[in-house]
């Protein structure tokens, strides 16, 4: 069963993702990617990987990977530090990134910018140098290709709860079986 | 470098002074958009001389709170000669963010429930209450209430929200303390602020006072088996 909506898992940005995990596999003999989100700095998530690992929920990797550049910002504050680059953490069994891509403007008015952070979690093992390397590679395309996106701009801009509403559209996608000939469970 | 020298040394803190530094968590939880993060900014700007972190907010572009907000207070408590170090944290009320909350309720000795005083909010108003029942239940941690957004043209009236949230119908606790507090956060009105000061003192009192028994009852056991000498 897919745990992750298609309008996540099947856009330009996820195919991104996707190029990304299959060339750290060719690269890399060691360690798993488990999966790999791009979301904005407010935690919403734009797109996931195809093969992001199903025991993970996508929404909370997404709201750690905006906490943990939040706790950065913060960071950057109290030490009067220049702009953060990447966050880390190690766990024993999991390593967990969350690396600042760019800032999106999503209007006229200059001050309305988000800006996009790509979160990827693996086994603690992973070659940390590569995950790194490609995440600064793959960056700038991906920032590219979220400019020319609109849907996912709309996304950006929508208020708190225009987003409740769409995150329940969301999961009707997931979990709404009413169309279906057995019947339905909502 | 001789004039140093000749200076007495300065002591180090004795294990008196260490002990009589109570240091204590107090959370502001409830449903989005209540008023949680507004209180906390509230409070700083009443108990501003007794800051002594600059404080944090972890949030969204649109201010709402994304991980949490936290910033510290030390209040020196003169009859009893304690200094109480107060941490005062709100959770995120957003419900996409629901499973974060739990981890900022750990270790709190103090919760300020902020219900939204909207009828249209009364059942996110449960619905975060029961939550919260449920984390605290084994901990029994004192709850006070702030009833917030007196001032909405919709607002539920006192004895109804007490009905609907199965409060004590005289506004009561078991101690003969008050459980529900109306309150207006965004008001910048003495009278508000007041009201807002007297909920956190309030429930201040109630955890020191909590934690000096268990700490007197800790101490005693200690002595009765011989392990404090």
């Amino acid at each position: 069963m897919a745990t992750i909506p298609d309008q996540l898992r099947s856009n330009a940005v996820a195919t991104l993702l996707d190029e990304l995990r299959v060339k750290y596999g060719k690269l890399s003999r060691t360690g798993k990617l488990y999966g790999l989100i791009v979301a904005d700095q407010d935690a919403k998530v734009l797109a996931a990987n195809t093969f992001f690992h199903h025991k993970l929920n996508y929404w909370d990797v997404g709201a750690i990977g905006a906490a943990l550049y939040g706790v950065g910002k913060q960071a950057r504050d109290f030490f009067q530090a220049q702009d953060l680059d990447r966050a880390t953490l190690i766990f024993g069994d999991f390593m967990f990134f969350t690396h600042i891509i760019g800032t999106v403007s999503l209007g006229e008015n200059p001050n309305q910018t988000r800006e996009l952070i790509l979160i990827s979690i693996g086994e603690r093992n992973i070659n940390l140098g590569l995950v790194v390397m490609l995440m600064q590679k793959f960056a700038p395309r991906i920032l590219h290709q979220v400019e020319h996106d609109e849907k996912a701009r709309n996304q950006m801009r929508m208020s708190e709860s225009e987003f409740t509403h769409h995150l329940e559209d969301l999961k009707k996608q997931l979990f709404s079986l009413t169309e279906s000939s057995i019947g339905g469970i909502i | 470098m001789s004039n140093s020298m000749s200076q007495p040394p300065t002591p180090a803190p004795t294990s008196e002074a260490l002990v009589r530094l109570l240091q204590i968590k107090l959370l502001f939880w409830g449903p989005g958009e209540a008023g949680k993060t507004t209180t906390y900014y509230r409070l700083q700007e009443i108990f501003q001389r007794f800051q002594v972190s600059e404080g944090f907010s972890i949030a969204t572009t649109d201010e709402r709170t994304l991980w949490n907000d936290s910033v510290h207070f030390r209040f020196p408590m003169i009859p009893s000669k304690l200094d109480v170090v107060v941490n005062v944290a709100t959770t995120t009320g957003q419900e996409r963010f629901l499973s974060t909350r739990e981890y900022i309720l750990q270790n709190a000795d103090g919760v300020v429930f902020v219900g939204d005083s909207s009828w249209g909010k009364i059942e996110e108003n449960l619905r975060s209450f029961e939550e919260l029942l449920h984390f605290t239940k084994r901990s029994a941690t004192p709850i006070v209430i702030q009833l917030n957004k007196r001032d909405l043209p919709d607002a539920i009236a006192l004895t109804d929200f007490l009905n609907e949230m199965d409060l004590p119908d005289n506004n009561q606790g078991t101690a003969g303390t008050q459980v529900v507090y109306e309150t207006i956060a965004s008001s910048l009105l003495p009278k508000e602020k007041h009201t807002i000061q007297r909920l956190f003192i309030g429930l201040l009192e109630t955890v020191v006072r909590r934690n000096m028994v268990n700490t007197r009852r800790k101490f005693q056991t200690k002595q009765n088996t011989g392990g404090v000498k």
